[in-house]
């Protein structure tokens, strides 16, 4: 067993059953569901959870900044700011993301596209420097980079340590998790923040999740973590670290929440290893959920 | 703590199909910046850029891929990989998702029509990255980061970090880009990051001068082979570097605009520096992130005064005069570049470097490249949303 490097000294949670931990846990044992219809355009009977608001005027520094916001960062900095907490030295806490890509189709650049068709309906670039332009939303490419969440949750947050956006469906999440853990095991940072967020109910998503032949419930969720030096005092819960894991593993087996909340695939592993589900200790049976692509975390609840 | 070599590179870039290429350009001072050759780009506000010279270019997800897999070759074509067991040999690329061609969206709203599931695998950012894992075999860790113009600098330094923590043997770590299309140049037109110089492409990229306007979109690959030196050793590979430091920092300012008082580009290099166990009077070349944007160049600058002192720092200069902004693919692009001028003691110049901006006084490799033997590189990047990497290259001296 390898050597535990990480402690979890901060939590934040934002589902469709509710903004902390212990109230999604609560919820969850107490067979509450979060589904219902979704009303999408051409998914109208599809069944989702939706995260209402989330509120965040507290939480920007630049209250314009508000627009620029993708979904994503919008549930991200909720989680993240709990998960944090009151930090004394903020411009030393490392921040490392896992996201998946901003849909880049979403539908907000029709418009531009639709006044930029030929007669015969072919895409003519001089009608779209001409006319479509006008009407091309001129914050799309800000808010369709895959970084945008550690952007805001960085500048909202005023963290400056060392970041990292990890990239790469639903193993990026707990990738995310292994370079925080290692971060704070080699000293790069005392305090790491992992924040994993994303949705999955919007219209872009829901018609790709068609293309890959995924069916079922969706979700949108937001977790974030604030790990410091093993052993801290104020530890919930120790990780370790199990290795650099291979290549083409099974990605998350049956999440059990998700009956309840339904998939979201980025950010279910970590949800998992925070609810335990099934795990006595969280250790023997991590391996089973957690091995994802190029990366294994372990954790452990027996302290 | 183990050390990591580079035993491979290998790039495709608008001044040249490989990296053999690519270098002789860079050190004649040449420029890649022309006009818009994939699309018609007459009426839009900017109409030229810095393209790579692929025919048949015009879906982005596959561009990306044949650029990746073009750069791959050239990086193994001198003494390809080590024969290790799969599962220590990983990789970590830095990517961001490719854009639907404007036809298919066309298609879409006109008929409806929604391409399959490979078009949208073919587009994701961790594509190239799962390319290079199949081509090799790799079955170790397998890696995609996505920080804009800061992803291949921070894909470097996390392939250097397994090596050195023992994870896997080697790594083949790099990046790519492809933004030259109609949606880009109108998305970052509108953001008045490009340079508007339409009249003259070719010195439209001046980073640090005193009438830069804005940074030339580019586009291009850059492959690494790096592995631990007892690797290297053991198969009597020639060791072209040693990737010594890594440095990563958050901004915390804005989503577009750098701080003036450059706190974030310094701290990634002294975190390089503290990395790579090297003090900063040691280092004697910086290939700066240098992008001619107004803010860009006069933050760093502002970072390297502060790291260095004033009047006192190492040669700095900037590539993406030449061969634009490869955006994704910058950071390992550029870490190619530093190798190379360590282990040639040459370094490329700043090219259209007319009027140095007061607010960047610094030791510009201006015009021309400057034969002067350096042990020590620094290369940065820095990216949209305020990510920062720096890396620190030393030539090998055994």
């Amino acid at each position: 067993m390898s050597e535990m490097l990480a402690s979890v000294t901060g939590v934040g949670v934002l589902t469709g059953l509710g903004g902390s931990l212990e109230e999604l846990q609560e919820r969850l044992a107490a067979g509450e569901s979060a589904l219902s219809a979704l009303g999408e355009e051409g998914w109208e009977e599809r069944l989702g959870s939706r995260v209402e608001g989330p509120r965040l005027r507290e939480l920007l520094k630049r209250r314009k900044d508000a627009k620029l916001l993708p979904r994503a960062a919008q549930l991200a900095l909720p989680a993240a700011a709990a998960a944090l907490g009151e930090v004394q030295d903020r411009e030393s806490v490392g921040l490392f993301v896992g996201v998946r890509r901003e849909p880049p189709d979403d539908g907000s650049a029709d418009p531009a596209i639709a006044a930029s068709l030929d007669e015969l309906g072919h895409l003519d670039a001089g009608l779209l420097a001409r006319k479509g332009r006008a009407l091309y939303p001129p914050l799309l490419p800000l808010q369709t980079l895959p970084n945008m969440v550690l952007a805001h949750v960085a500048i909202n947050l005023e963290l400056m340590g060392p970041g990292d956006a990890l990239c790469g469906a639903e193993c990026a999440g707990v990738q995310a998790l292994r370079l925080a853990i290692q971060a704070i095991a080699e000293g790069r940072c005392e305090v790491a923040l992992v924040v994993v967020a994303d949705s999955q109910i919007d219209g872009s998503s829901l018609r790709d999740r068609g293309r890959l032949g995924l069916d079922g419930p969706v979700a949108e969720a937001a977790v974030a973590l604030k790990l410091e030096r093993a052993g801290h005092p104020a530890s919930l819960m120790e990780l370790r670290d199990g290795g650099a894991g291979g290549q083409g593993g099974p990605t998350v087996g049956a999440c059990q929440h998700r009956k309840q909340l339904g998939a979201c695939e980025l950010v279910d592993p970590v949800l998992e290893l925070l609810l335990g589900f099934g795990h006595a200790t969280g250790v023997e049976a991590s391996g089973a959920w957690a091995r994802v692509l190029g990366s294994e975390v372990h954790v452990s609840r027996d302290l | 703590m183990r050390r990591v070599v580079v035993t491979g590179m290998g790039a495709i870039t608008p001044l040249g199909m490989d990296l053999a290429s690519t270098w002789r350009a860079l050190l004649a001072g040449e420029s890649g910046v022309g006009p818009i050759a994939r699309f018609n780009a007459q009426d839009f506000p900017v109409g030229f850029a810095a393209e790579v010279d692929l025919p048949d270019a015009h879906d982005e997800g596959q561009l990306k891929l044949d650029l990746t897999a073009r750069a791959l070759s050239d990086a193994l074509a001198g003494q390809g990989l080590p024969d290790i067991d799969p599962r220590r040999l990983g990789v970590c690329f830095g990517s961001e998702a490719a854009r639907p061609t404007l036809e298919v969206v066309a298609s879409r709203m006109r008929t409806g029509h929604i391409p399959g599931a490979e078009e949208l695998m073919r587009n994701a950012p961790a594509a190239p990255t799962q390319y290079v894992a199949e081509r090799i075999g790799a079955q170790g860790p397998c890696w995609t980061l996505s920080t804009a113009c800061t992803s291949s600098s921070q894909a470097v330094g996390e392939g250097m970090l397994h090596i050195r923590r023992g994870d896997v043997d080697a790594m083949v770590v790099g990046g790519v880009d492809v933004l030259v299309n109609p949606v880009m140049v109108t998305g970052f037109s509108l953001l008045g990051a490009l340079s508007t110089r339409n009249e003259d492409p070719r010195g439209a990229s001046r980073p640090f001068d005193l009438n830069r306007d804005g940074f030339v979109l580019g586009e291009g690959a850059g492959v690494l082979i790096l592995e631990s030196l007892e690797s290297a050793q053991a198969r009597g590979a020639e060791i072209l570097a040693e990737l010594r430091g890594y440095g990563a920092s958050l901004n915390a300012y804005r989503i577009t605009d750098s701080p003036p008082d450059g706190r974030g580009a310094s701290q990634a290099m002294e975190n390089a520096l503290r990395d790579g166990r090297l003090d900063a009077s040691e280092v004697g070349y910086i290939n700066a992130h240098g992008t001619s944007t107004p803010m860009n160049d006069a933050s760093e600058s502002r970072g390297i005064q502060k790291l260095f002192g004033p009047g006192t720092g190492p040669a700095v200069s900037s590539t993406k005069s030449m061969m634009g902004h490869l955006v994704a693919a910058c950071g390992a692009v550029e870490a190619i570049v530093a190798a190379m001028a360590t282990r040639h003691g040459v370094l490329p110049p700043t090219i259209n470097l007319d009027n140095p901006d007061p607010a960047c006084a610094l030791d510009h490799v201006a015009h021309h490249a400057r034969e002067q033997a350096t042990r020590h590189a620094l290369t940065n990047a820095f990216g949209f949303g305020g990510s920062n990497g720096s890396l620190l290259l030393s030539r090998w001296e055994g």
